[in-house]
């Protein structure tokens, strides 16, 4: 009798994992909501067999062998954490979202595509020019985000304004960086790059914004109450549905490697208006909106 | 009164115990709140320094967050010199998040750890502040990371100073509230209590039975009151004392008149005694000088009647042979008889001197009172009776004797039976009022059931009250004290007839007569009258 147990028990379990062939792999690095909203809008378009992993619910997970177990048909990578699982993967393709370390990969990694953190550099110059700012101080970590200041500086230089670009390799620096572009600057550009941006450090843009009078412009909501006057935030919810073209166009034999990295399609312009009001760039305010 | 008596006194006062009671009460209350605002405010004062230190050095974290962060040893430096400003600033330390010192600030003054007041804060980047992932996805970090720790060390000297300074207030304060306010119930007691004091004064010199002191009204409170209530109870008692004393003066003088009375009667019967131990002297020294000359007299006669009758042959041999013949102024015939008679009477007469000379003499000396002689009851009364005749008082008075044949004898002293007989006669006699007729009854009587002789004396006098028969056999106590009474007729009867085993009982209803009653044991041989006890009843 137990012995009829244990089988059928058992063939309950291998039923399943039989049946569980999908074509997606979800890596997510934690439960947030703005991994959920991200997938929320890759599922939106199509509807993809997926199986879901959120990696912060275990301690160690060997991705490696539930690829090659599951023989999925790509992966999506939600975050820099499941970036990072999904770094051994070689053949199986990989779209990232919500990750700042993706252009760092993209280079090695074929099988890497996905959508950047980083908005187009002309949004940003197109609301500086708005504000009728002409020299941006703008501190990076050249191999993070080297090839978006190469970007920014080009476009710059079409539209009339100076980048004083400060090269940071760690945190600390920006401090010393940031004492530099005093009396340079009549804007700061904050950008994605976890060196030049970093929680220690994340203050001293605001606490110059006010000694100096100058407009800070980041990319996440979070840095307006802070004291940033403008922020150009990424949709989310438009970010899973970039995924879910890409996955579509690898599912139908796209290579992953012909599919170039892209830039965030939607993106939405929120400012402190207060913070606008004290920089005293309220009257310019009108001149934002064309360009949104 | 001395100042030691006066403090004894004050502190012994209803005003001292409750001075002393409020007194206590503002000191324990000074003590306490005095305590209990040291205590509160030492706390807060801690409390507020240990804030103060804190809030110092989170100010401190914050300024320093980033300079600290850059390891930027200059500023970390300038901001330890400003904050060195602060007046009990000891020392500060400004550490990286490995334990490396950026920058250490210390006043030169050496404290012991007691004396110090620390706080080590860490220094974090702001919680506000996000990673560049955090803040596109949205996702808030719960604290900032950790860049290093600020410990700043205040220096508590000049704060327990200020301690020091507060307890010294709190007590001075502490002090004059106890003071004042116990001024102000001195004060307060004083005047609450002066009509309680007057109260106590008054009642103190009442105490000393001056009852005509007034207490006058201080106010109209309950001891005012009282003391009103008070005075007119004092007044009360001094006319009730006034009243008393009148009395009591009454009465001395009352009982001085009745001393005084009392003296006059005492010194009267003393006087009576006096003249009756006189009389008796008189009597005995009579009986002396009659019974002298009446043995001359017995003794003649007895020669006389002897010559007479050896004569008489020889004058009747005379008379035959001469015939009769002229003897002292008679015929012989005549006086033969005559003498005879005349000696006979002669004898008869002396004899009777003597007896009475003799019965005189023996009641005069009265005193064989311890002779344990047969008497004859009957034989006492007819004697009694003798004398009673002799007294002379009953004119028309019968006084009737029954005595009892062959009454037994009684064993005692005929003379002191005698005198009760004579005394329960004479009253007897006197209790008759001279306006009228009255019989005294003797009857003597024998029980032989309880082998009694007894003896009644009644008369149908006036009788005796009944508020003084319980008073009779008193001594010196007579109703006729006016008229000489003595007083003791009846002590002495009653205990005459005590010491003969014998008692005396009265009976009597007024205006209906008196009866005594003497009851005597016979004597043991059961003795009859002797043959001189005439047993025929006599009438006086």
């Amino acid at each position: 009798m137990r012995i009829l147990t244990a089988f059928i028990f058992s063939l309950a379990l291998l039923l399943p994992l039989a049946a569980d062939a999908y074509d997606v792999l979800v890596l997510q690095s934690r439960r947030d909501p703005a991994f959920e909203e991200a997938l929320a809008g890759f599922r939106a378009n199509r509807r993809f067999s997926e199986r879901v992993v959120v990696l912060a619910d275990y301690a160690d997970v060997d991705i490696t062998r539930i690829v090659r177990e599951d023989q999925p048909a790509l992966v999506l990578a939600l975050g820099d954490r499941a970036l990072e699982a999904a770094n051994k993967l070689r053949q199986t393709p990989v779209i990232a979202l919500i990750s700042l370390g993706i252009h760092s990969r993209h280079a090695t990694h074929s099988n890497l595509t996905g959508v950047g953190m980083f908005a187009p550099p002309e949004r940003y110059l197109s609301l500086f020019h708005g504000m009728k700012k002409r020299h941006v101080g703008l501190i990076y970590h050249p191999a993070k985000s080297g090839w978006y200041v190469q970007l920014a500086r080009q476009a710059a230089q079409r539209m009339g304004i100076e980048l004083v670009v400060r090269e940071v390799s760690t945190p600390r620096d920006t401090l010393t960086q940031l004492a530099t572009l005093a009396g340079k600057v009549d804007a700061l550009w904050m950008l994605p790059d976890a060196t030049a941006v970093a929680r220690e450090t994340v203050e001293a843009y605001f606490r110059f914004s006010q000694e100096h009078n100058v407009p800070v412009v980041s990319f996440a909501n979070a840095y307006l109450g802070l004291g940033a006057a403008a922020v150009l935030e990424i949709d989310r919810a438009e970010l899973g549905r970039q995924a879910s073209d890409m996955g579509s166009a690898i599912l139908k034999g796209t290579e992953a490697s012909d599919i170039p990295l892209a830039y965030p399609r939607r993106i939405q312009l929120k400012t402190n208006p207060s913070v606008m009001k004290h920089l005293g760039i309220a009257a310019e305010r009108a001149a934002l909106h064309p360009r949104e | 009164m001395s100042p030691c008596t006066q403090f004894i006194n004050f502190r012994a006062s209803f005003q001292f115990k409750l001075f002393l009671i409020f007194t206590l009460l503002t000191a324990l209350m000074a003590v306490l709140f005095g305590s209990a605002y040291i205590v509160t405010e030492i706390r807060e004062q801690s409390i507020y320094a240990g804030n103060r230190c804190q809030l110092i050095a989170a100010h401190l974290a914050d300024t320093v967050r980033l300079p600290l962060f850059a390891e930027n040893r200059t500023v970390l430096m300038q901001i330890a010199q400003d904050t060195a400003r602060t007046p009990d600033f000891h020392s500060l330390t400004v550490r990286t998040n490995d334990g490396r010192v950026l920058a250490e600030m210390r006043k030169p003054v050496s404290r012991s750890p007691s004396e110090l007041l620390s706080r080590t804060v860490e220094v974090r980047s702001t919680p506000l502040g996000s990673s560049p992932e955090s803040a596109i996805i949205g996702s808030k970090e719960p604290v900032g990371a950790l860049i290093g720790t600020v410990r700043l060390d205040l220096d508590t000297t000049e704060f327990k100073a200020r301690t020091q300074r507060l307890i010294m207030m709190a007590c001075a304060t502490a002090f004059l509230f106890w003071i004042s306010v116990s001024s102000l119930c001195y004060l307060a007691l004083r005047q609450v209590t002066r009509s309680f004091n007057a109260l106590m004064r008054g009642l103190e010199s009442m105490q000393t039975g001056n009852y005509a002191v007034r207490i006058a009204p201080v106010s109209n409170d309950e001891p005012g009151r009282a003391a009103g209530a008070i005075s007119l109870l004092a007044a009360s008692l001094q006319e009730r004392e006034e009243e008393n004393r009148r009395l009591q003066q009454q009465l001395i003088n009352a009982m001085r008149l009745e001393v005084q009375k009392e003296k006059q009667q005492i010194m009267a019967k003393l006087i009576q005694t006096n003249r009756m131990t006189s009389l008796g002297l008189l009597a005995s020294s009579m009986a002396h000088e009659i019974n002298t000359p009446n043995g001359a007299i017995k003794l003649a006669g007895q020669q006389v009647a002897k010559t007479w009758k050896s004569a008489l042959p020889i004058l009747e041999r005379v008379a035959e042979e001469e015939g009769d013949f002229v003897l002292g102024g008679a015929v012989f015939s005549l006086v033969r008889g005559e003498v005879t008679k005349a000696t006979e009477v002669i004898a008869r007469c002396s004899e009777r001197i003597e007896k009475v000379v003799q019965d005189m003499r023996a009641y005069n000396v009265g005193g064989h009172s311890d002779a344990k002689d047969r008497v004859n009851l009957n034989q006492v009364v007819v004697d009694a009776l003798t004398i009673i005749r002799a007294h002379g008082r009953h004119g028309n008075i019968v006084i009737q004797n029954e005595p009892y044949p062959e009454l037994p004898a009684v064993t005692g002293n005929r003379y002191q039976l005698e005198q009760v007989v004579i005394n329960l006669i004479l009253n007897s006699i006197q209790a008759i009022p001279e306006s009228r007729n009255g019989v005294v009854t003797i009857v003597s009587d024998y029980d032989s059931l309880h082998g009694e002789v007894s003896l009644v004396v009644r008369d149908d006098g006036k009788g005796i009250r009944p508020d003084i028969m319980s008073r009779l056999m008193e001594p010196f106590f007579s109703t006729r004290m006016e008229s000489g009474g003595s007083g003791l007729g009846l002590y002495i009867s009653n205990f005459i007839v005590t010491e003969h085993r014998g008692r005396l009982v009265f009976e009597s209803e007024p205006d209906k007569g008196t009866t005594a009653t003497i009851s005597i044991p016979a004597a043991d041989n059961g003795g009859t009258a002797g043959p001189d006890a005439p047993p025929v009843p006599e009438v006086v």
